[in-house]
C-alpha cells in the first residue's frame, strides 16, 4: 500500500466518522453563530429590523465602564475558581478512587452538590449561609473570629461567595478525574512498587503524566465554562453590590434582553468568544509539551 | 486558528440567507401552523401569561368555562414564569409568531406597540368589548396616541405596606397623604424605639423617583429625554439614601431585598417595618407575613403642586397583530373584564377588577386583606390620585438599572446625593436619547 | 496490621465528615419540602421542620392549569433518555474520527467544534428558533432531541481524550489480523472507552434534565413541559410563591438523576483497570 493510498483511506474514513458532526454543525449551529456575528455590527432591538451601524457597538464598548468592570470580574472569577476547583476535584478523586464497600455511596455524596446545580434551592441556601446572621458567621464566632461580616453586601467578599460555590460544585471534574484514574493500568503501579518507588514518586511519575490528557480536557472545559459562567451570578447576586459580582455573560444578557440591545450583546459575545478562543488556542499549542498520550 | 477565521466569513455569508428569510417567510406561513388558524370551523386561540400556580389554575379554569359557553372556540395556553415570559415573547416577536392573546405589563406595552406587534382594539370597543363599567383612569393607560392596545384586567396603585405592631409600639401613626418630612420623622422615632428601619423602595428606586417628580408637576421619563430641565428635581430622592442611618434599614438588608421576592423580603422576615410596593401585592404580603399589616399612600414631597398618587393597570391583555381571530380575542377579554362568573374564579389574583359592577359583586366574597385592598383603591380613587404618566419610553429598563446603581453608590457612601443627581441627569438623558432614535 | 485498620477507620471518618458538609444543602432542601411555606425562610437555619407536612407534595404534584407533575416527569424522561442516547452514540463515533483518523482539515473542524461551545445559547437562541420554526418543529420535542444526534462537543472531546490514551499498538495488531478501521472502532476501542461513555451519559442526562431555557422557547403547550420548566412556575415576583411545593417537586426531581448516577457509577469503577490491558 502506498502512502497516498493510505492517507486517502484515512481521509474518507475520517470524514465518514465525523460526518454526523458536520451535518449537525451546518444545520443548527453555523447559521445562528453567523447571524450573531452580523448582528454585532447592527443596532437591533429584537422587535424591529436591525440597522447597520458599522463598528459603533465595539467603539461604545471600550468606553462603557460596566463592560470593563464585568470583564474584570469574569477574569478574576475564572482564573481563581478554575484552578481551585480542579485541584480540589483531583484531590477528592484520588481519595475516592480507593476501592471500598462504601465508595459508591461516597462518590454519590460528593457528586450531589453538582446535581442540584443551579436550582433555586442553592440560591436561597447560599444567601442564607452567607447572611450576616447566617451559619458561616455563627461558625466563625464559635472559633472566636469576628462573626458579623455581611459577605454578600461587601464589595471585597461578595465575589468569593460565588467562587466558593463554584469550588463546592466540583463533581463533574471529579468524575472525569475518577474515570481517568481508572484508566491507568494497575500493572504500572505494580512495576513501580517492585522497583521500590514511594507514594509521592508514584504520583509524580505515573499518575500525573498518565492523567495529563484528562487534566488537559478538564482545564479546557472549565476555562471555557468559567469565562461563560452565568447562573451563579444570575441566581444569587445579580451583580450586587456595586457590580462587583457582575459576570460578563450576565451583563451581556441584560443588554440583549432587558435593555433590548441585541446588537450590542452580540458584539460583546464575539469579544468574549475571541478571547476564550485565543486562550484555548494557546492551551492547545502548549499541550504538545506537557500532555502525554499513550498513542503517540 | 487561521482556519477559524475562514469559517467565520463563511458563516456570515450564510447569515444573509437567513435574514432575507426571516423577514418575509417567517410570519405568514409558519405563524399560521403554530396558531392552528381557523381550520374546520373551530377557532384555536393561543393565550400566554406569566404567573404562579394559583394564577395558572384560575386562568385556565376561566378559559375552559369560556370554551364551554362558546362551542367552536378552544384555547392553547402558554404560561411561564415572569422572567422566562419576556425572553419567550421577544423570541416569538422576532419570528412573528406571538400568541393571539398576550399578557402585557405597563412597562413593556409601548415598546410592543411602537414595533407594530399589537392590534388596535379601538374599533371593537362598545361591540365585542364592553368597557363602559370601567373608570376612565383604568382604561386610558392602555391607549397610545388615542388608540386602545391593551385592556387592563385589574387596577393597582403605589402602596406603602407596614408592620402595624411595630408602628404602634413606637407610638406613631402612619396614614394616607403623609409628606416626606412627616414620614421621615415617624421613621426616625420607629428606628430609635424599635431598632427597625424603613425599606425605602430601594430595588425599584426609579418608580419612587418618578413619583416624587410627579408631585412637582413634571413627567420624569419621556420619549428621547428626561422631562425635567435640571437635576434638582431628583435630588430629594437620592437624599433619602444619603446619611439615612437614623431611619433606613441597614445597607446589607436593603441590598438583600433586591430580587428577594415577597417571602424573603425584609418586611416579611422582620428586618424592616415598611416596604414600598404596589397594592396588588398586599394580600400576598399579608399571607406571607402572618402579622397584621397596614396599607397607606407613599409619602409625597413637602411642597407638592400636584397629586402624586395614581391608579395603574396591573396587567393587560393585548391581541397580537398576527392573530387571525382578533374579534374572538376581544370577546375573551370582555369575558375576563365583565363576567362575574369569571371573576368569581379569578378573584383578586391580578388586583382589583376594573369593572365597577364586578367590584361590587366581588367585595362580598373576598378575604379580610382583600377588603382592605378594595377600600384602599376606593380611597385613592376618591381623594388622592391624578392620571398616571404615559407608558415608559424606550430605554427605560436601562435607565432603571442606572438609577439603582447610583442609589447603591449613595447608600454605600461612594458618591453624594448631589453627584448622583447630576450623574443621573446626564446618563438618563443619554440613554433615552439613544433608545428614542 | 492494626495500623492499617486504624488508617482505614480514620479515612472513613474523614470522608464521611466532609461528605456531610457537601450534602448539607441537599438535606436542607429535602427538609424544607416538609415545612410550611412561611417556615422555610423564617426558620431557615434549622434543618428539621417543626412538624412534617406532606401537603407540599400533594399540592405540588397537582401542577398547573390541570397538568400534573406526572405529565412533566414523563416529558422529561422522554426528552432526556432520547437526547442522551443520541449524544453518546454520535459523540463516540465522531470522537473516534477525530482521535484516530488523519484527515484533511481535521484541525479546522475540531476548531469549529470548540468555537460552537464558546457562544452562549442566549445569543443564538433567536436565529435557532427561526430555523426550528422553518422546519415546523416548534411546539414539538424535536428541537430538544434531534440536535444531540449530531454529537455534543463536550462528549466528543472527552471521549477523544480517552481514545488518545489507548496505545495505538492495539489498533495496529487488529489491523494485521484483518480488521478494518470501522472494525477496530467497534471491537477494540468501544469496549475500552465505556467509562468515558458513561461519564458523558451521566452529564448529558443531568444537563438535559436541568435545562429549561430551550424548553421554554421551543415548547408551547404546558402539557409538553419538562419538570425543569414546571419548577420555575411556583414562584412569581409579584404574587405569593408556593415555596414549599416548589421544594417538594425539586426534591422529587433529584431522585431520577440520583438513581441514574448510582446505577451508572458502578460501570465507572469497572473500567479498564479491571477488564485488564494485557501489557
Amino acid at each position: 500500500m502506498t502512502i497516498s493510498q493510505r492517507l486517502n483511506k484515512e481521509n474518507t474514513a475520517g470524514y465518514i466518522f465525523i460526518s454526523l458532526f458536520i451535518i449537525g454543525f451546518l444545520a443548527f449551529t453555523i447559521v445562528p453563530i453567523g447571524v450573531s456575528f452580523v448582528l454585532s455590527f447592527t443596532d437591533y432591538d429584537i422587535l424591529s429590523a436591525p440597522t447597520f451601524i458599522g463598528l459603533n457597538n465595539f467603539k461604545e464598548m471600550f468606553q462603557d465602564p460596566t463592560f470593563w468592570q464585568s470583564m474584570g470580574v469574569t477574569f478574576y472569577y475564572a482564573l481563581v475558581s478554575v484552578p481551585l476547583r480542579l485541584i480540589f476535584a483531583l484531590l477528592v478523586a484520588m481519595v475516592l478512587v480507593r476501592p471500598s464497600k462504601a465508595s459508591g455511596v461516597y462518590r454519590a455524596v460528593y457528586y450531589l452538590p453538582s446535581i442540584i446545580g443551579s436550582s433555586v434551592a442553592v440560591a436561597v441556601l447560599w444567601k442564607r449561609l452567607f447572611a450576616s446572621d447566617g451559619a458561616i458567621n455563627a461558625l466563625l464566632a464559635m472559633v472566636g473570629l469576628p462573626g458579623d461580616t455581611a459577605w454578600l453586601a461587601q464589595t471585597n467578599t461578595a465575589l468569593w461567595v460565588l467562587i466558593i460555590l463554584a469550588v463546592w460544585q466540583f463533581g463533574s471534574s471529579m468524575l472525569i478525574f475518577l474515570s481517568g484514574l481508572k484508566q491507568i493500568p494497575v500493572s504500572y503501579y505494580e512495576a513501580a512498587t517492585i522497583d521500590g518507588a514511594s507514594g509521592p514518586k508514584k504520583f509524580f511519575s505515573i499518575t500525573l503524566p498518565m492523567l495529563t490528557p484528562v487534566i488537559f480536557f478538564n482545564l479546557v472545559m472549565q476555562l471555557i465554562n468559567g469565562f461563560m459562567a452565568f447562573t451563579q451570578c444570575y441566581i444569587i447576586t445579580g451583580g450586587k453590590p456595586l457590580n462587583t459580582t457582575l459576570f460578563y455573560s450576565v451583563y451581556m444578557y441584560q443588554c440583549s434582553f432587558q435593555f433590548n440591545r441585541m446588537g450590542y450583546g452580540c458584539a460583546m459575545a464575539w469579544i468574549m468568544l475571541i478571547l476564550v478562543a485565543v486562550m484555548t488556542g494557546i492551551l492547545f499549542k502548549t499541550s504538545n509539551k506537557w500532555v502525554y498520550y499513550e498513542s503517540k | 486558528m487561521k482556519k477559524g477565521i475562514v469559517a467565520l466569513i463563511l458563516a456570515s455569508i450564510l447569515t444573509l440567507s437567513v435574514f432575507s428569510g426571516c423577514g418575509n417567510g417567517g410570519g405568514s406561513s409558519a405563524g399560521k401552523t403554530a396558531s392552528g388558524g381557523s381550520s374546520g370551523g373551530t377557532k384555536v386561540i393561543r393565550v400566554a401569561w406569566w404567573g404562579n400556580q394559583v394564577r395558572n389554575n384560575r386562568t385556565a379554569q376561566v378559559l375552559k368555562a369560556y370554551s364551554k359557553a362558546n362551542p367552536g372556540v378552544t384555547f392553547e395556553t402558554e404560561f411561564t414564569d415572569w422572567s422566562g415570559y419576556w425572553d419567550k415573547m421577544a423570541t416569538q416577536a422576532a419570528s412573528n409568531s406571538l400568541p393571539d392573546i398576550i399578557s402585557m405589563d405597563y412597562q413593556y406595552l409601548k415598546q410592543y406597540v411602537v414595533k407594530d406587534q399589537l392590534a388596535d382594539l379601538t374599533s371593537y370597543v362598545g361591540k365585542s368589548l364592553n368597557l363602559s363599567d370601567a373608570l376612565d383612569a383604568t382604561v386610558s393607560p392602555g391607549k397610545i396616541n388615542g388608540k386602545l392596545y391593551g385592556v387592563s384586567l385589574a387596577t393597582t396603585s403605589p402602596a406603602l405596606i407596614y408592620d402595624k405592631e411595630t408602628v404602634q409600639k413606637a407610638g406613631v401613626t402612619i396614614k394616607n397623604g403623609m409628606t416626606l418630612s412627616e414620614f421621615l420623622d415617624a421613621a426616625k422615632t420607629i428606628k430609635a424605639k424599635t431598632g427597625k428601619g424603613a425599606d425605602f423602595c430601594y430595588p425599584n428606586g426609579e418608580v419612587y423617583m418618578e413619583y416624587l417628580v410627579r408631585g412637582q408637576g413634571k413627567v420624569l421619563f419621556t420619549d428621547g429625554k428626561l422631562g425635567i430641565d435640571k437635576s434638582s428635581y431628583v435630588l430629594p430622592f437620592f437624599k433619602l439614601f444619603e446619611n439615612g442611618d437614623s431611619y433606613l434599614a441597614p445597607a446589607e438588608v436593603l441590598e438583600a431585598s433586591v430580587d428577594a421576592g415577597i417571602e424573603q423580603g425584609p418586611l416579611v422576615t422582620g428586618k424592616a417595618w415598611s416596604t414600598f410596593t404596589t397594592s396588588n401585592q398586599f394580600s400576598a404580603f399579608a399571607a406571607a407575613a402572618k402579622k397584621s399589616l397596614g396599607i397607606a399612600t407613599w409619602p409625597v414631597g413637602d411642597n407638592d403642586v400636584q397629586k402624586a398618587m395614581y391608579l395603574k393597570p396591573s396587567m393587560f391583555f393585548c391581541v397580537s397583530n398576527n392573530s387571525d381571530n382578533k374579534e374572538e380575542c376581544t370577546k375573551v377579554i370582555d369575558y375576563f373584564v365583565n363576567s362575574t362568573e369569571a371573576n368569581d374564579v379569578l378573584l383578586t389574583d391580578r388586583g382589583v377588577p376594573i369593572s365597577s359592577k364586578v367590584q361590587t359583586h366581588e367585595k362580598t366574597k373576598v378575604s379580610v386583606a382583600d377588603k382592605q385592598l378594595f377600600d384602599y383603591i376606593a380611597t385613592i380613587e376618591k381623594d388622592y390620585c391624578s392620571p398616571v404618566n404615559p407608558p415608559s419610553p424606550d430605554g427605560m429598563t436601562e435607565v432603571a438599572t442606572q438609577v439603582h446603581k447610583l442609589t447603591e453608590q449613595v447608600l454605600f457612601k461612594k458618591i453624594t446625593a448631589q453627584q448622583a443627581s447630576d450623574q443621573f441627569y446626564t446618563q438618563a438623558n443619554q440613554t433615552l436619547a439613544k433608545a428614542g432614535k | 496490621m492494626n495500623a492499617r485498620k486504624n488508617r482505614t477507620v480514620v479515612y472513613h471518618i474523614l470522608v464521611c465528615l466532609f461528605g456531610l458538609v457537601m450534602i448539607y444543602p441537599v438535606l436542607w432542601m429535602i427538609m424544607s419540602s416538609f415545612k410550611n411555606s412561611s417556615e422555610i425562610f423564617q426558620n431557615a437555619d434549622s434543618l428539621l421542620p417543626t412538624s412534617f407536612k406532606f401537603s407540599n407534595y400533594t399540592n405540588g404534584w397537582s401542577g398547573f392549569g390541570g397538568v400534573s407533575f406526572s405529565v412533566f416527569f414523563k416529558n422529561s424522561f422522554l426528552i432526556c433518555i432520547l437526547a442522551t442516547v443520541g449524544t453518546v452514540i454520535s459523540s463516540a463515533i465522531i470522537a473516534y474520527g477525530f482521535a484516530r483518523c488523519n484527515f484533511k482539515f481535521r484541525n479546522f473542524w475540531f476548531g469549529c467544534m470548540l468555537i460552537s461551545m464558546m457562544m452562549p445559547f442566549q445569543m443564538i437562541m433567536i436565529p435557532q428558533f427561526i430555523i426550528f420554526k422553518k422546519l415546523n418543529w416548534v411546539g414539538t420535542f424535536l428541537p430538544l432531541i434531534v440536535p444531540y444526534f449530531f454529537g455534543l462537543p463536550f462528549g466528543i472531546f472527552l471521549i477523544m481524550q480517552f481514545i488518545r490514551g489507548i496505545p495505538k499498538e492495539l489498533d495496529e495488531a487488529a489491523k494485521i489480523d484483518g480488521c478494518s478501521t470501522y472494525g477496530i472502532f467497534g471491537r477494540i476501542i468501544l469496549p475500552l472507552i465505556v467509562p468515558a461513555l458513561i461519564t458523558t451519559a451521566i452529564f448529558q442526562f443531568m444537563w438535559r434534565w436541568d435545562d429549561f431555557l430551550a424548553a421554554l422557547l421551543f415548547l408551547n403547550k404546558p402539557s409538553r413541559y419538562p419538570v425543569s420548566l414546571a419548577l420555575k412556575m411556583f414562584s412569581d415576583p409579584s404574587a405569593q410563591s408556593d415555596w414549599g411545593a416548589m421544594f417538594a417537586m425539586a426534591t422529587l426531581s433529584l431522585v431520577p438523576i440520583f438513581i441514574i448516577f448510582i446505577c451508572l457509577q458502578k460501570y465507572l469503577v469497572e473500567g479498564i483497570s479491571t477488564t485488564g490491558m494485557k501489557d
